[in-house]
């Protein structure tokens, strides 16, 4: 298990680079940073860019 | 006779291979011969002429390319899409989007090229014990990733300067398939299990996933 103490949680830049992502294997996801301060508005594709 | 008709169009292959693209001057292969100047900028993609299977190059030219490789290209998260020597060479993945696009070919870090190379490097050392070590090795700072931008997963690209900051997709799929397969069957020695039979089998989790759509 990943864990996180104050340092880290406490530390605004620091909290909000550490993102979960959880999704359901049909295109469908939940996300957020480790203090549930959402950052993103909406899903960022890379699609076709490679 | 149609044996050694094969055998002459191996040959010639190989032979034409080495010769349009071996760069002598540099101990490595040209990224693009395509009719003008060759180019000798030095990228990933002559990484594959060692790690794929059946590989063109003599095993001295193979491993001149990996030193090549190692020396401009290695980082602790996996290769850059360009050397740091190059001109064109972008070290920081800033800016907008047109800027970001910009320095995505030319010198950022792509984790899932680490895959390939440790395939490469693995081969060319005869799968020794030392050779999976270090290959271990290698793989082993991006655990440390685990726990930062998408936690349990990797990132799509990282900065091609040092401190090597993560960036694009937090979780990207390719990233996490080439570094598991390369601890599958570059550290560990695995291979996947032929199917039993020619048909593709359901899995548990296509299963699941079926069920899911027809409550």
């Amino acid at each position: 298990m990943i864990q996180f103490k104050r340092e880290t949680c406490g530390d605004l830049e620091a909290a909000l680079s550490r993102e979960w992502l959880e999704t359901n294997g049909l295109g469908g996801y939940a996300s957020s940073t480790i203090i549930g301060l959402n950052t993103r508005r909406l899903p960022r594709s890379s699609g076709g860019r490679h | 006779m149609v044996l050694f008709s094969k055998i002459e169009e191996t040959l010639v292959a190989h032979w034409s291979f080495n010769r349009f693209f071996g760069n002598e001057k540099l101990g490595c292969l040209y990224d693009v011969v395509n009719g003008g100047p060759h180019d000798p900028s030095i990228r990933p993609n002559q990484i594959f002429a060692v790690s794929l299977l059946h590989s063109m190059l003599p095993l001295d030219r193979a491993r001149s390319v990996m030193k090549k490789v190692e020396e401009h290209l290695l980082t602790p998260f996996g290769l850059r899409s360009l050397a740091p020597s190059d001109r064109q060479y972008r070290g920081r993945y800033t800016g907008g989007p047109t800027e970001r696009d910009g320095a995505y070919h030319q010198g950022t870090v792509w984790p899932w090229l680490l895959g390939p190379f440790i395939t490469a490097y693995v081969k060319v050392n005869g799968r020794t014990e030392e050779a999976r070590r270090q290959a271990q090795t290698w793989l082993s700072p991006l655990e440390s990733h685990l726990a930062e931008a998408g936690l349990g997963h990797i990132s799509e690209i990282f900065e091609g300067d040092a401190s090597h900051r993560p960036c694009g997709c937090i979780a990207q799929a390719w990233s996490v398939a080439e570094i598991l397969r390369a601890y599958f069957e570059d550290v560990w020695g695995l291979r996947p299990n032929p199917r039993p039979s020619g048909r593709p089998t359901q899995s548990k989790n296509r299963a699941v996933t079926q069920g899911l759509l027809r409550p």
